[in-house]
């Protein structure tokens, strides 16, 4: 369904993707993973059509995404952006409506088709809030109704499950086994490969601009070393904990915990809870020396484990 | 969910309303802002013309003319309070055009859409200038008056319609470019407020001045020596009162009341040079404007087709 091949994109000095050749089969679930800056988003927004790429070739279902197939791939793609905003002025109706409308649905069909997809990620009840009044999880839902408005062969989901709590993350993989079952094909990019591994067909590991393994996830976790995440509260300098933690040997990437409520500024007492998830590809070893450091420089650990 | 594949025949008709256009329409006329600048700029205006046709009529004498002066009093007002509201109000409604789908996230999945950058721009484009005309028609019935009283002549009437029109085209292009250039709202309306104050006051405040400084070094060397830098600067003058409505709209009438040209005029700010026949300022106003408007409205779509969102 999507053909990559030797495509590179520079920002200037900065090579975003370097020589990238890439096979996604038609229905599969493919997980992009990688830390952060390793070009997973500017590759997205190249098979979305919204960058161009400095050189190589894009084919999805067999069009080029360039030039005069431009349009025709738009109408194959939905992007779905890691961090996207709503109309303040719009109801979750309106919103899905809006881009229906700007993907030449035919007005008669709008109504059942909002309902349908409002239905289908379960927002049905919210139809008339209004879109900025959501919650982050349930933008991240009404984001989907946006990008299924006009029925998408290719879905790209930019860190889907990354905004959302731990249920509605649950919910979010049901609805991507849901959404291959409609035969649609999926490109979702993560920083954790154990985040997608339980709905991903397919993956590749991406690391500053390279696809460095890529094939079906029997392969690629056959090949890499399993990605753990840790949960670390503490209380005391969030900054300085973040510096010592990304010191630390196996660590892939480290992130306050997103979801609002629960995260990284939880009041308890009079101090400030802090939160931390850190991808890590260490040994256990590592990580003992990893909570030792922290102690010996004053962060309070009050939690340190690994999630299941 | 029904399978579906659309054609891309219908989004690209010129007939077709953008939906762009009818969702900014929509949310503009549904919060109560519209109906309050709506509101404030019609009580405003009636309420001076009105203090303006009683200050007018006081001074005039009941006699034949009388009231013709005070409808033209009336008239040079209204086109005058038009102008502005083109000039400075009509920038505001497109300033966060793109700027805002910047601030929003929402500009990435809006290009992602069949919508070409021509399309969103255009939408954008239609959907303020919407709402201009309808602040302009709204005062229509205003200058009812100034047509009762008398004393309006038919060029007059085409003199303002050029500039008006002119004008809110081309400042609603001037805020929707400078939006696509820029990274934030209030950063957009800066630029743009800091622009349209140079040209419709800078301009012809630096000519006026320019214009006396010129004309006295020229008429103390008796300008015999250099009839072609008289001609030179009775056209850069002359372009630069054009360029604002407000010198414009004045110059023309003032130029067709002595000459009774309303197309042409010659001028001779420098009392020197070979007497250049010219376009009327109102003319080079329109024309200037609308090539300005076509270049605003390409430079603009091209930056929103190379925009790359952070």
């Amino acid at each position: 369904m999507i053909e990559i091949r030797e495509l590179s994109k520079r920002y200037g000095e900065r090579v975003a993707l370097d020589r990238i050749n890439l096979s996604v089969p038609s229905g599969a679930i493919f997980g992009l993973v990688g830390p952060r800056g390793a070009g997973k988003t500017t590759l997205l927004k190249i098979l979305a059509t919204l960058i161009a790429p400095d050189e190589g070739d894009v084919f999805i279902a067999g069009l080029p995404i360039v030039g005069e197939g431009l349009l025709r791939v738009r109408q194959w793609v939905g992007y779905l952006p890691e961090d996207f905003g709503v109309y303040p002025d719009q109801t979750c109706a309106e919103y899905v409506e809006f881009f229906a409308a700007c993907y030449d649905v035919p007005s008669k069909e709008r109504a059942a088709l909002v309902a349908d997809l409002l239905q289908l990620v379960d927002l049905y009840h919210r139809k008339d809030t209004p879109a900025d009044r959501l919650t982050p999880s349930m933008r991240h839902r009404l984001g989907i109704a946006r990008v299924l408005a006009h029925d998408p062969r290719v879905l790209l989901l930019d860190e889907m499950t990354k905004a959302l709590d731990p249920r509605a993350r649950v919910e979010a993989r049901e609805l991507l086994k849901e959404l291959s079952g409609m035969g649609k094909t999926i490109l979702i990019t993560s920083s954790n490969l154990a985040e997608v591994q339980d709905v991903c067909t397919h993956a590749a590991i991406m690391q500053a601009g390279r696809i460095v393994q890529a094939g079906s996830l029997d392969e690629v976790l056959a090949a890499t070393p399993p990605y753990r995440t840790i949960v670390i509260k503490f209380l005391g300098d969030a900054k300085l904990a973040a510096n010592l933690i990304k010191a630390g040997k196996g660590v892939v990437e480290v992130q306050p915990l997103a979801e609002p409520g629960a995260s990284s500024d939880a009041l308890v007492g009079v101090a400030l809870l802090k939160e931390l998830r850190v991808t890590f590809d260490g040994a256990y070893a590592d990580a003992s020396v990893l909570l030792r450091s922290l102690m010996h420089s004053g962060v309070q650990v009050v939690a340190f484990a690994e999630e299941s | 969910m029904r399978p579906f594949l659309p054609k891309l025949s219908s989004l690209q008709s010129p007939f077709r309303v953008s939906p762009i256009t009818s969702k900014e329409l929509a949310g503009r006329m549904r919060s109560a802002r519209a109906y309050t600048v709506l509101t404030v700029y019609l009580a405003i205006v009636s309420g001076l013309a009105v203090l303006l046709y009683m200050v007018s009529s006081l001074g005039s004498p009941r006699a034949v003319g009388g009231s013709s002066a005070v409808g033209t009093v009336v008239f040079y007002f209204l086109v005058g309070m038009q102008v502005l509201l083109v000039s400075f109000v009509t920038p505001a409604f497109t300033v966060g055009a793109i700027s805002s789908e910047r601030e929003n996230k929402t500009l990435d999945v809006l290009r992602m859409t069949l919508l070409t950058p021509a399309q969103i721009v255009w939408a954008k484009l239609i959907s303020a200038l919407g709402f201009t005309l309808l602040l302009l028609f709204a005062t229509l019935p205003l200058f009812s008056l100034a047509f009762l009283l008398g004393g309006v002549e038919p060029f007059e009437l085409i003199i303002a319609l050029c500039v008006v029109f002119a004008s809110a085209l081309m400042y609603t292009l001037l805020g929707l470019y400078v939006s696509s250039r820029s990274r934030t709202t209030a950063g957009a309306t800066t630029a743009t407020y800091a622009i349209v104050l140079g040209i419709v006051l800078g301009i012809p405040l630096a000519a006026l001045i320019g214009s006396s400084t010129v004309s006295i070094a020229l008429s103390s060397t008796g300008g015999g020596p250099w009839p072609l830098l008289a001609d030179l600067f009775d056209v850069v003058l002359t372009v630069a009162i054009s360029l604002s409505p407000i010198s414009a709209i004045v110059a023309s009438q003032r130029f067709f009341g002595l000459t009774g040209d309303l197309w042409t005029f010659t001028p001779s700010f420098s009392g020197v040079g070979t007497w250049l026949t010219l376009p009327s300022p109102f003319l080079i106003l329109t024309g200037v404007y609308l090539v300005a408007s076509v270049i605003l409205y390409v430079l603009a779509v091209r930056r929103v087709a190379n925009i790359e969102q952070g």
